[in-house]
């Protein structure tokens, strides 16, 4: 696989979340699973969701993690960490903290295996710049997630491509996150919806007004004032902003340019539907433009329907993800 | 998101001397410093437990209530269950049943949503269950 001019496909534990949190499996158990059901190569995981003593990792969790990497012949690609600024109660962390608080997940990605260390696109570049020694001394790729609501030409990301362009540096790089290509919204979101009582009216609104080019703050307001007109409960409306959070529809082409930074991919979805296709996404267009860019790093499955239901059905749609994504890559 | 978890365990009802305790799990899919617990409330058949009288457990340590936003080095891990533990006035018997309301409010420290402001969601959940 690794000499064939392909991305490398695999999986985020991730996308267990459900039966994770309803210890239907432990560690070993969803790795063996994944192994057995051919989900591989490429492993991912959270930090904070799959290992105990996360963000230090003791020697003998990272040793029984590499451990099952080869008794299972899997590779591991990311480690999620995550920038806990508002850990303190009145408070948010200094840049001195911060800058201690991301080391110390470094060190734990370099115990475990994993190459590649996900943060968050708040590290702005002054932060980055006194990660940029540790990372190198460790070896490990620090790259920003680039998710819904974020878009290519958010100051935020601009800011962060213009300083990777300046430092030059292979430890710098973005992780992009299909939500923020996405071509409608799924539907296990509008199921949850009715589930919480939202009337069909505010759901063909809501949809409509997810399509249109207008600005994210007169969404909101039109929402919200669909939701007074129509009286829905609490347990919807509090619910129906996550419509233009979760799902971003910026177009498929704007990852193009950002590529040569890319250090892995999020392969978000949300339903791989018995036709094996992700309505909600669009994979053919991404792939396409994987192809011709010729990317060979490692994509995840990122199931994320356990937003929307509770089902431990994520080792079904991971299979089905990876059927529709073997296809694509090969047509 | 996600309405996935039995916010109190089943079964988990227990009665003790001075009151009662009851299990929790965490509502979100990855571990949290328990400083993210920013409240959590009990009722008992209705009837609001003032905090003091409420106490959270994790990793055999107990603690207030309003010392959680402090413990920034311990972290509730996603598959375990703390124990919320409650004095109340009534002796409670096992073999009695009673309606138990829990609200637990986190804070995600890692999701900002404005200056000094982070995600802060509070979970409902209400359940009948026979004590032990």
């Amino acid at each position: 696989m690794s000499k064939e001019n392909k991305p490398v496909l695999g999986v985020t534990v991730y996308s267990f979340t459900n039966e994770w949190q309803q210890r239907i499996y432990d560690l070993e158990g969803l790795i063996a699973k994944v192994a057995e059901n051919n989900l591989g190569p490429a492993v991912e995981a959270v930090g904070f969701q799959s290992f105990r003593d996360f963000p230090d990792v003791s020697d003998e969790t990272a040793k029984n993690f590499r451990t099952l990497m080869d008794k299972y012949e899997l590779m591991p690609s990311c480690l999620g960490a995550n920038l806990d600024i508002g850990i303190y109660r009145d408070r948010t962390m200094t840049q001195d903290e911060i800058v201690a608080y991301v080391s110390r997940q470094i060190t734990s990605a370099k115990k475990l295996g994993f190459p590649v260390l996900r943060i968050q696109t708040f590290a702005k570049p002054d932060t980055l710049e006194r990660l940029i020694p540790i990372a190198e001394k460790a070896g490990i790729h620090l790259a920003s997630e680039l998710h819904s609501p974020l878009t290519i030409d958010n100051p935020e990301v601009i800011e962060l491509l213009e300083y990777y362009r300046k430092v030059q540096t292979p430890v710098l790089g973005f992780i992009p996150d299909f939500s923020s290509t996405m071509k409608a919204v799924p539907e296990l979101f509008w199921e949850n919806l009715r589930r919480a009582g939202a009337p069909e009216e505010l759901i063909q609104t809501a949809g409509e007004l997810w399509h249109m080019n207008i600005s994210t703050k007169d969404k909101f307001e039109e929402l919200q004032d669909t939701c007074q007109a129509l009286n829905v409960p609490p347990a919807a409306s509090g619910q129906i902003n996550m419509v233009l959070t979760m799902f971003g529809h910026m177009p498929v082409e704007g990852w193009r340019d950002i590529l040569p930074y890319v250090r892995h991919i999020h392969g978000k979805f949300y339903e791989v539907n018995d036709k094996g296709v992700e309505p909600s996404i669009p994979y053919p267009d991404i792939m396409r433009l994987l192809k011709e860019e010729g990317y060979t790093g490692t994509i995840s499955a990122e199931w994320e329907g356990q937003a929307f239901t509770e089902k431990p059905i994520g080792f079904q749609q991971v299979e089905a993800w990876h059927n529709m994504c073997n296809k694509l890559l090969v047509d | 998101m996600g309405a996935s978890l039995d916010i109190i365990e089943e079964n988990s009802f227990r009665a003790t001397e001075a009151g009662f305790e009851i299990k929790v799990r965490l509502n979100w899919y990855r571990s949290l410093p328990l400083s993210s617990i920013v409240d959590a409330k009990l009722a008992l058949d209705g009837k609001a437990i003032s905090t003091e009288q409420i106490k959270f457990v994790y990793d055999n340590k107990e603690y207030k209530i309003d010392e959680l936003p402090d413990q920034v080095d311990t972290y509730w891990f996603v598959q375990d269950s703390a124990v919320l533990r409650a004095e109340v006035k009534d002796k409670i018997n096992p073999g009695e049943k009673h309606e138990i309301t829990t609200v637990i409010t986190l804070k995600k420290p890692y999701i900002p949503v404005g200056p000094g402001k982070f995600l802060t969601i509070p979970t409902n959940y209400k359940t009948v269950q026979i004590a032990v």
